[in-house]
């Protein structure tokens, strides 16, 4: 049934109040480039939706304090940054966790999972260039990945990663150019054997 | 320093540092003259086909935590425009109770009405000045002026202070509130040249939509 004809849904969005509404649409086209950043920053998908949710989160309180520096247009950045430093965050404490723990049961059990919570969408005859394309992007450097995601799923200029990473837009850049061209030579050997149509 | 140190020092000396790839220096050039920042033909390509892959929308169950992370802050569409976090259901405006008004007005009423009532009942009781707070708000001040032979002299607003009070939403609409206050003043005379007054605070807020834009 489509959303239209659904009067479930009909009423929801009607029911809304404009701020409502309003969020609802930023987040259904931010949240997924924000997820998959996300995903990139972290080691599963429900890590990945805690930790941009706490993003949210810590944005939605500087905005209701007043303490927010910058209109809408800041908020992406903001987020941005907020991922990946709560992201380090959490790899130093499952760092911690896993030096006290013995997790290869665990680790395998993720990988499993992980492979159930796909990175991109995509149709059905297309699953297994998707999936290449995945564990081309998971075996990248994570500083090159990362720049990779910002840049062509986020939408985010050079100058823009540069700040949300740190570094200079030039790094920026050399990083983005070295892991496309690492990308790519991941995939040629997907491609040549045709199993890849990108 | 001893002979040793010297013979180190002499070999450090001697060493020249590797010189940098033909990778890096590209790398730096680029840099210097601001071509690194743009892609070749080839690479964007490479980006555009990248580019075409869609991340996986979020699950409803995600996108509702999410807004309930949100539901209470007002989105900001630019540094002049919020929208509101209530719902959207109008409703109708409430009317405003004005204490002060309704007595100024019943006040007034009295003082009207004293005009036009032929007097019949001519006492020779003599004006009161002295009017009690609660006959003044409650009670017909024009009665006990009519009966004493006095009719309306003078009236006047008397504005005694205006303040602006801010914003307040209203049915999702910012309105600027301005509090008026006013002294109201009516006085009497009779015949015998004795004069009355009566005064009558009385408060308006008065709501004026706020342009935003």
């Amino acid at each position: 049934m489509d959303e239209a004809s659904d009067p479930a849904t009909v009423n929801t969005a009607t029911d809304l109040s404009p701020s409502a509404t309003a969020w609802r649409s930023w987040l259904e086209e931010h949240g997924p480039r924000l997820l998959l950043f996300a995903r990139q920053q972290t080691r599963s998908n429900e890590d990945a939706q805690d930790i941009l949710q706490d993003a949210l989160v810590k944005l939605v309180d500087k905005l209701n304090s007043g303490e927010f520096v910058g209109g809408q247009e800041s908020w992406l950045p903001y987020l941005y940054t907020a991922v990946r430093r709560l992201a380090i965050d959490l790899s130093r404490r499952d760092d911690r966790r896993k030096r006290r723990e013995d997790t290869v049961g665990i680790e395998i059990d993720a990988d499993q999972k992980e492979a159930s919570h796909p990175w991109f969408e995509s149709e059905a005859s297309d699953d297994e260039s998707r999936a290449y394309l995945e564990a081309g992007l998971k075996e990248l450097p994570g500083k090159f990945a990362e720049v990779i995601v910002m840049k062509i799923w986020g939408e985010r200029t050079f100058a823009e990663i540069g700040e949300a990473l740190g570094i200079s837009q030039n790094t920026a850049a050399s990083r983005y150019r070295y892991g496309l061209e690492a990308l790519k030579r991941k995939l040629g050997g997907a491609r040549r054997k045709g199993d890849l149509s990108i | 320093m001893n002979d040793e140190f010297h013979d180190i020092e002499s070999r450090l000396s001697g060493l020249r540092p590797a010189p940098a790839d033909a990778a890096l220096l590209t790398r730096l050039e680029a840099a210097a003259d601001g071509s690194l920042l743009m892609l070749t033909p080839e690479e964007g390509r490479f980006e555009a086909e990248l580019g075409s892959r869609v991340p996986a929308s979020l699950s409803p169950d995600f996108l509702r935590s999410l807004e309930k992370v949100a539901a209470n802050t007002p989105f900001h569409v630019d540094e002049k425009i919020v929208m509101f976090t209530r719902a959207n259901t109008s409703q109708a405006p409430a009317r405003q109770y004005r204490p002060w008004a309704a007595a100024a007005a019943v006040a007034l009423l009295g003082a009207a009405t004293a005009l036009f009532i032929p007097v019949t009942n001519h006492s020779s009781r003599a004006p009161t000045a002295a009017i009690s707070p609660t006959e003044r708000s409650h009670g017909n001040p024009g009665k006990g002026v009519v009966n004493a032979d006095f009719v309306p002299a003078g009236h006047g607003h008397n504005l005694q202070d205006a303040k602006d009070e801010g914003i307040v939403w209203k049915n999702n609409v910012p309105h600027r509130v301005y509090r008026i206050e006013y002294k109201d003043l009516t006085s009497f005379t009779n015949a015998e040249g004795k004069k009355v007054e009566v005064e009558q605070p009385r408060e308006e807020l008065i709501l004026i939509p706020e342009k935003i834009d």
